[in-house]
């Protein structure tokens, strides 16, 4: 513990690896919102966004993703490793990933969810947002999920999405525990 | 395959299934060379009444025979190591980092289903009279960018469900480099003539100590 403890203090050049790395990862995000289409493999997709951080110079990545909704029959369960994956996104599905390049040594990792547009309903992004909302208060069920208010709030922002009226308020609000509930059945 | 658990934790899950099984005393074999000593401290915590066994060695023995869908899974696994290496020649160019070069190649295999890759990669002015290609190594530890007229030597490594498959190949850019294409013919020979030693009755060890110059 005390080793952890030390080494949670950076020097400016960790920090400057960190920032660089934290760059990387955008890059990625940014591929996969590129790659995004409807019946591309979840495969391909953890292909096109490991290529555009390693090539600006991630020396590994570590990339879950999965595609799918929340409460469909084609649902979407937990964030894992995607590379030998043909499942293939549809619009209207949620893609989740874990962007996590690494850079001389530094890891970061940027987690986003993406609501791919076509076919999504107004309920089904009701509760996307609701576990967004839910998040903000509930960190378990926030890293369960792998959805942020965070995640929401920048997938609204892409041309891909949906827009909304009010992505702020996504951070400010709560959710009650038996709406939770109500989301996980 | 009848059972699958999945567990957080998974030293703990071993040692339930153990208990559930009953088995809480005699010897359990495992890879000591493997096993993290964490899971060796919980399991000796846990179980003081078995004995751990090194068995590594006949475990590998078992695991060098492979299963029809084994080496099904082997051969695709060669083909994303062509396809990597075919996706290094179509895109190299001077200028390039090996980082650069390796991400072409990793893209490559893993749009064809690759889970992992292990590459290994040197850049450098092959010569025989002074050796300035580097030892292969992680593309991440230098930025060495390709120059015209370099070689770059590349382990190709991807894994597919599981399965690893290594191709090592070298290439000129830019250029032929007389030194290299010397040397590449010294090993054709070198093969060509091992295989005609590589048959039932030798030794590899015989053909390793054959005098090589023979050959060449």
């Amino acid at each position: 513990m005390d080793l952890y403890e030390i080494r949670k203090k950076r020097s400016r050049e960790e920090c400057r690896l960190v920032e660089k790395c934290a760059e990387l990862a955008l890059s990625g995000y940014e591929a996969l919102c590129a790659a995004v289409q409807n019946n591309v493999t979840e495969s391909k997709l953890v292909s096109e966004l490991d290529y555009a951080m390693k090539k600006q110079g991630a020396e590994e990545t570590l990339t879950t993703l999965n595609c799918g909704f929340l409460n469909d029959a084609n649902g979407m369960g937990l964030l894992h490793s995607a590379a030998n994956s043909q499942k293939a996104v549809k619009y209207g599905d949620c893609i989740a990933a874990a962007i996590t390049p690494r850079y001389n040594g530094y890891w970061v990792q940027m987690l986003r969810t993406l609501c791919v547009r076509g076919l999504m309903q107004n309920e089904k992004l009701d509760v996307l947002l609701t576990i967004g909302n839910g998040c903000v208060g509930t960190n378990a069920y926030g890293c369960f999920r792998f959805l942020t208010a965070a995640n929401v709030y920048y997938g609204l922002q892409s041309a891909l999405f949906f827009p909304c009226s009010n992505p702020v308020g996504i951070v400010d609000s709560e959710i009650s525990c038996g709406e939770l509930k109500m989301l996980e059945s | 395959m009848t059972e699958c658990r999945i567990s957080t934790t998974p030293i703990q899950a071993i040692i339930d299934v153990l208990k559930e099984s009953e088995i809480t005393s005699g010897r359990l074999g495992t890879s000591l060379d493997i096993l993290p000593q964490s899971w060796r401290m919980a399991l000796e915590r846990e179980m003081p009444g078995l004995v751990l066994c090194d068995v590594s060695e006949p475990l590998f023995r078992i695991r060098n025979h492979h299963s029809p869908e084994e080496v099904a899974l082997i051969r695709q696994c060669g083909k994303l190591a062509d396809a990597g290496y075919a996706e290094v020649l179509k895109n190299v160019k001077p200028g390039m980092t090996e980082q650069q070069v390796a991400a072409e190649l990793e893209h490559a295999t893993q749009g064809m289903g690759a889970d992992y890759n292990f590459t290994l990669i040197s850049t450098g002015r092959f010569s025989l009279e002074d050796n300035q290609l580097p030892c292969i190594r992680a593309a991440t530890m230098f930025d060495c960018v390709v120059a015209h007229g370099d070689c770059i030597s590349m382990e190709i490594t991807p894994r597919y469900n599981g399965y690893w498959t290594q191709l090592v190949r070298i290439i000129s850019v830019g250029e032929p480099n007389e030194d290299f294409i010397k040397m590449h013919e010294v090993s054709c020979r070198i093969i060509k003539g091992a295989l005609e030693e590589l048959k039932p009755g030798n030794r590899i060890g015989n053909i390793a100590i054959l005098p090589v110059c023979t050959w060449i």
